[in-house]
C-alpha cells in the first residue's frame, strides 16, 4: 500500500506548474514529492503563511492607529474586526495539522487529490499576497479618512475568501470532497 | 514536579517514578512542564536555579508552551512545541557560549523557562482614581471605567528577559499587574483626547474598545505580549449625574422642555403635591421645599407680593385667573354639586372675596394685616399680636384652601405643565375631598 501511495505521489509531471510556484515561492518549500518529506513541507508552507498574515495584521494595526489619530474613531470596530480575522485565518493555518501526517494519514492521497491540495495551497499563499493589495489601499484611506468603508470592506473579503478556501483544503484531506 | 526533580538532584537519585525528569548523578535528562496551571505564565526549571543539563537531554514543550534557555543572565535559544534532543545542532547559541566553558564535557548548566502561550483571560482592570472629562452639558465630570482584557505571550525571549529575570515562577495575576498602569494611562489619553462628552463614549464603548486595542498594542509588544482582546464592562458616572440623567429622561418623556424644563418640573411636582396632601401644614411645607428646589417658588411669591397684600385688584385678578376660554372650561366647572361646595360660603365665598368673618381676611386683631412696617415684617414673620392669623389661613394664601389649590392647578395648566384633562381631573378630586 505503501508502495503504491509512494509511486503515486512520486508522479512529478502530475504535479506540474501550481508546485514549481509554491517552490519557487516559499523558501525552503521541497514539496510533497517525497512522502518523508510532506510533513516538513507541509510545516515550513504553514509557517510562511502566518508569518505573511502576521505582518498583515501588524498593517492592519498601524492603519488602526493612523485613523485613530485621524479622528476615525467610529472605524475601529471595523479594523479590529479584521485583524481578528487574521488571526482567525492564521490560527487556522498553524492548528491545520500537518499535511504530511495527520490529514495524509486520513485518506489515501494519490497525485490528483495532491494536485488539488496544491492548488488551494497556491491559492492561499496568493490571497494572503493579494491581501497586500487591498491592505494598501485601505492604508491610502486611513490617511485622508475617506472610503474608508469600502476600503475595509475590500480587505474583509479577501479574508473570507482564505477562510473558504481553508474549508475547501480541510473537506479534500478529510476525503469530505 | 519540580520539587522531585530538585530532590532527584540533590539526592542523586537515578530515577523519578511520575516526574519530569531522570537524573543520573544528579544530571537532568528529562525537561517537561508537566502539572500545567493555566494561571501560571512561566515557570522556571529546575525552580531552584541553574542544573546541570547532559547533551542528548530530552526537552518536552507541549502545544501552546515555549522553553527558554537561560544562563548567566542571558536568553540562548528558545524551543517550540515538540520534542526535541538537545544537540549542538539545535541550541547553535548555548553551545557557543558553553563550548567556552564545559571545556569537552557533555553536560553543561543553565536553566530552562517554561512560557505558557496560550490566552490568559479574566484579566480585569479598573480605574482606582477617576478621570476626569469636560462634558459640555454636564461640565467637569469624573468617569469610572472598568472590564477585562486578555493576552498572550508572543515572544517568549523578549518576555523572560525583560519581566520575568531570574524568578522562578510568573503569574497571570503578576502579568495583569505589570501591564496595568498603561492601561490606565492610555484609557486616560483616549478619553481625554477622543471624547468631547459622556454620552459620546457611553454610545461608543465597542469603538472605544477597539481603540484600547491598538493603543496598548505598542507598550504590551515591547514585552513580547500581545493584547488579544479588551473589554469595556462600564463606564459610569457619580450617581448625583446618573440622576440627572434618568431626570431629564422622564422630564422628556412628560413633554416638558426648553430652558426652564427643570423649574416647570420641580414646580409641578410640588404643586401636586400640594393638591394631594389637602393642605395639611407638612404638606404645604413639602410643596413649598418642593418649589424652593425648583426655583419657582420664590418667583410666584414674588409675584403674589408686587402690587402689595392683598393684591390690587383683588382676587382672581384682572386678566389672570379664571382665563379667557380656559377655565372653568365649558360645561365642565364647576361641576354639577361639586365645587364651589354649595351651602358652606363656597368660593367665591357669600360676601365676597377677600371673606368677611372670624379670623377671616385681613386678619382682625391688633395691627391687623399688613403687619406695621410693611410686608414683610420686619423682624421677621409676625408673630402673635397683630402678626399672623391664627385662623383663616395663612398669609398670602386665599382663605379657601381649594381654590389655592386650583389656582395653582391652573398656573400650572398656563404653563403648560398640565392638559385641562388633567386639571379638570384634580378639579374634581379637590371638589369630591371638599365635598
Amino acid at each position: 500500500m505503501e508502495e503504491v501511495k509512494d509511486l503515486r505521489v512520486d508522479n512529478r509531471e502530475g504535479m506540474g506548474a501550481k508546485l514549481q510556484t509554491l517552490m519557487k515561492k516559499i523558501p525552503g518549500f521541497e514539496g510533497y514529492l517525497d512522502r518523508e518529506k510532506r510533513r516538513h513541507a507541509d510545516s515550513v508552507h504553514r509557517d510562511y503563511l502566518t508569518k505573511l498574515l502576521s505582518s498583515k495584521k501588524r498593517a492592519i494595526q498601524d492603519i488602526g492607529a493612523t485613523l485613530l489619530e485621524n479622528g476615525g474613531m467610529k472605524y475601529m470596530t471595523a479594523v479590529d474586526s479584521l485583524a481578528n480575522n487574521v488571526d482567525k485565518v492564521s490560527n487556522r493555518i498553524r492548528s491545520a495539522g500537518s499535511a504530511g501526517g495527520n490529514f495524509f494519514g486520513l485518506v489515501d492521497v494519490n497525485t490528483e487529490l495532491l494536485d488539488r491540495i496544491y492548488e488551494y495551497d497556491l491559492a492561499l499563499l496568493q490571497e494572503v499576497e493579494a491581501l497586500d493589495e487591498k491592505i494598501n489601499t485601505l492604508e491610502s484611506a486611513a490617511e485622508t479618512n475617506d472610503n474608508v468603508k469600502p476600503a475595509i470592506a475590500g480587505v474583509k473579503d479577501v479574508l473570507v475568501q482564505l477562510d473558504l478556501n481553508l474549508d475547501g483544503r480541510e473537506k479534500l484531506l478529510k476525503g469530505l470532497e | 514536579m519540580f520539587g522531585r526533580l530538585k530532590r532527584a538532584v540533590s539526592d542523586g537519585v537515578t530515577s523519578v517514578k511520575d516526574g519530569v525528569t531522570n537524573s543520573t548523578s544528579g544530571v537532568i535528562e528529562v525537561i517537561e512542564w508537566r502539572d500545567f496551571d493555566p494561571k501560571v505564565v512561566v515557570k522556571r526549571f529546575p525552580e531552584s536555579g541553574p542544573a546541570d543539563i547532559k547533551f542528548g537531554a530530552q526537552l518536552i514543550v507541549r502545544p501552546n508552551q515555549a522553553a527558554v534557555f537561560f544562563r548567566g543572565g542571558q536568553v540562548l535559544d528558545v524551543f517550540g512545541a515538540g520534542t526535541h534532543t538537545l544537540e549542538t545542532a539545535n541550541m547553535p547559541i548555548l553551545t557557543d557560549v558553553i563550548k567556552h566553558v564545559a571545556g569537552g564535557h557533555n553536560v553543561f548548566s543553565a536553566e530552562v523557562f517554561f512560557v505558557n502561550q496560550m490566552v490568559i483571560d479574566d484579566m480585569k482592570w479598573g480605574t482606582p482614581n477617576p478621570i476626569d472629562l469636560k462634558d459640555p452639558d454636564l461640565g467637569w465630570v469624573q468617569l469610572r471605567a472598568f472590564g477585562e482584557f486578555k493576552v498572550r505571550i508572543t515572544d517568549p525571549k523578549v518576555f523572560v528577559n525583560e519581566i520575568v529575570g531570574g524568578r522562578r515562577m510568573f503569574s497571570a495575576q503578576e502579568v495583569r499587574n505589570f501591564l496595568m498602569g498603561s492601561v490606565r494611562t492610555k484609557l486616560n489619553d483616549l478619553i481625554g483626547t477622543t471624547f468631547e462628552s459622556y454620552g459620546k463614549i457611553r454610545s461608543n464603548t465597542e469603538d472605544m474598545a477597539a481603540a484600547m486595542k491598538i493603543k496598548l498594542r505598542e507598550d504590551f509588544g515591547k514585552y513580547g505580549i500581545e493584547l488579544q482582546d479588551f473589554f469595556i464592562n462600564d463606564i459610569s458616572v457619580p450617581e448625583e449625574i446618573q440622576e440627572a440623567f434618568r431626570l431629564r429622561a422622564k422630564m422628556g418623556a412628560l413633554g416638558i422642555q426648553g430652558p426652564a424644563a427643570y423649574q416647570q418640573y420641580q414646580a409641578s411636582n410640588a404643586m401636586m403635591a400640594m393638591a394631594q396632601n389637602e393642605g395639611t401644614a407638612g404638606g404645604m411645607m413639602g410643596a413649598g421645599a418642593g418649589l424652593g428646589m425648583g426655583m419657582m417658588f420664590p418667583q410666584m411669591m414674588q409675584q403674589n407680593m408686587q402690587g402689595g397684600y392683598p393684591q390690587q385688584g383683588g382676587y382672581p385678578p384682572q386678566g389672570g385667573y379664571p382665563p379667557q376660554g380656559g377655565y372653568p372650561p365649558q360645561g365642565g366647572y364647576p361641576p354639577q354639586g361639586g365645587y364651589p361646595p354649595q351651602g358652606q360660603g363656597g368660593y367665591p365665598p357669600q360676601g365676597g372675596y377677600p371673606p368677611q368673618g372670624q379670623g377671616g381676611y385681613p386678619p382682625q386683631g391688633q395691627g391687623g394685616y399688613p403687619p406695621q412696617g410693611g410686608h414683610p415684617p420686619q423682624g421677621g414673620h409676625p408673630q402673635g399680636q397683630g402678626g399672623q392669623p391664627q385662623q383663616g389661613g395663612a398669609p398670602g394664601a386665599p382663605a379657601d384652601p381649594n381654590a389655592a389649590k386650583i389656582a395653582k392647578l391652573q398656573e400650572l395648566v398656563e404653563m403648560g405643565v398640565l392638559s385641562q384633562e388633567e386639571f379638570q381631573a384634580k378639579v374634581a378630586q379637590i371638589s369630591e375631598s371638599a365635598g
